[in-house]
């Protein structure tokens, strides 16, 4: 098993597609792939979860990491999330603190307004 | 572990409480109480009477010490070495033995979740993953007990101490921020760590299992 990430652009928004189980093992891989997308210019990233099949506290980290890394210049939106993803962020008590999103177009609208407020 | 201990473990993860045991067995709340403190001790009628209000067998309230590690009927046990790549193995194992029991799935995604942040926790911090070694996850069942049982050799460490995660102080870069700790604490019914020289570190998590046995998808 391993982490696929699809990078497309929409609007200057990246929106990237991840498959897999982001344990301790994979969610490096994840914050690598991201590392890269934040030397870019735009900082504007939706998550597409639907293919992620579990979250632990490794994966919750690296999304941290991506919020904080995106909150001043951009944003992160997380869409698609299965139950079970859900779950952990609302046990990990990081509901009201990653934000999230049922569609693309939802996330979009976020993502669009926080830029036009700055 | 002593039964006045066990006794009172069981009663708890029963969720009863000293009164509504004492009410069941037909004796007075400071009686059990008294029995759990090993100050007294219950004939072997009013044992019966006890395992049968709690739903465990009379030799499990009397098991001999085993290094305070309950002994269920039955044991699973795996050695996995210490690789974050074998976390999705584990998973995979602890999946298939919970659909075995019939475990409902909400208990046996809370118990995956548990144990990964658990196994991660031995691999990354107790082994700093170096070279390699093994550590050893026992899987019991007893009735509506699932207990699980991690023991490792690494350097000693206690994931249960004090850390609190603070979001507005987490610049981005920190690892071990106590997420996981706090998720597994959430999920499980117990947790809880010992430590010895012999058996190295050793952390106990306890799920009792819902009623609604077997109706898991």
């Amino acid at each position: 098993m391993k982490i696929e990430v699809i990078d497309t652009q929409r609007n200057g928004i990246h929106l990237i597609k991840v498959e897999g189980r982001l344990d301790a093992s994979f969610s490096s891989q994840l914050e690598d792939e991201i590392d890269t997308v934040l030397e870019q210019k735009t900082k504007s990233i939706i998550l597409d979860f639907s293919e992620v099949t579990y979250l632990s506290s490794s994966g919750l980290r690296v999304l941290l990491s991506i919020n904080k890394e995106t909150e001043g210049d951009g944003g992160l939106v997380l869409i698609n999330l299965r139950d079970i993803v859900k779950k952990v962020i609302e046990v990990a008590e990081l509901d009201n603190y990653l934000t999230q999103a049922k569609t693309v177009e939802e996330a979009m609208a976020i993502l669009e307004a926080k830029s036009k407020a700055k | 572990m002593d039964i006045g201990a066990r006794l009172r473990e069981v009663r708890i993860l029963r969720g009863m409480s000293l009164r509504n045991l004492a009410r069941k067995v037909g004796v007075s709340a400071s009686f059990i109480s008294q029995v759990e403190q090993n100050k007294c001790q219950p004939s072997l009628d009013t044992l019966q009477r006890i395992s049968e209000a709690l739903e465990v067998t009379t030799s499990y309230l009397l098991e001999p010490e085993d290094n305070g590690v309950s002994a269920p009927k039955e044991v699973l046990e795996l050695r996995i070495p210490n690789r974050l790549k074998y976390l999705s193995t584990l998973a995979d194992f602890l999946k298939s033995v919970c659909q075995n029991h019939e475990v409902p799935t909400e208990d046996m995604e809370n118990i995956l979740l548990a144990v990964d942040e658990a196994s991660t926790n031995v691999i990354k911090y107790a082994y700093q993953v170096g070279p390699l070694n093994y550590f050893k996850l026992r899987v019991s069942f007893d009735r509506n007990l699932v207990q699980i049982d991690l023991l490792d050799q690494g350097r000693r460490f206690n994931p249960l101490e004090d850390r609190h995660f603070d979001k507005e102080k987490f610049t981005g870069d920190e690892e071990g921020l106590g997420i996981g700790i706090q998720v597994m604490k959430k999920v499980m019914d117990d947790v809880r760590y010992r430590y010895s020289a012999n058996d190295g570190n050793h952390l106990t998590l306890i799920k009792r299992i819902s009623q609604s046995k077997g109706n898991g998808q």
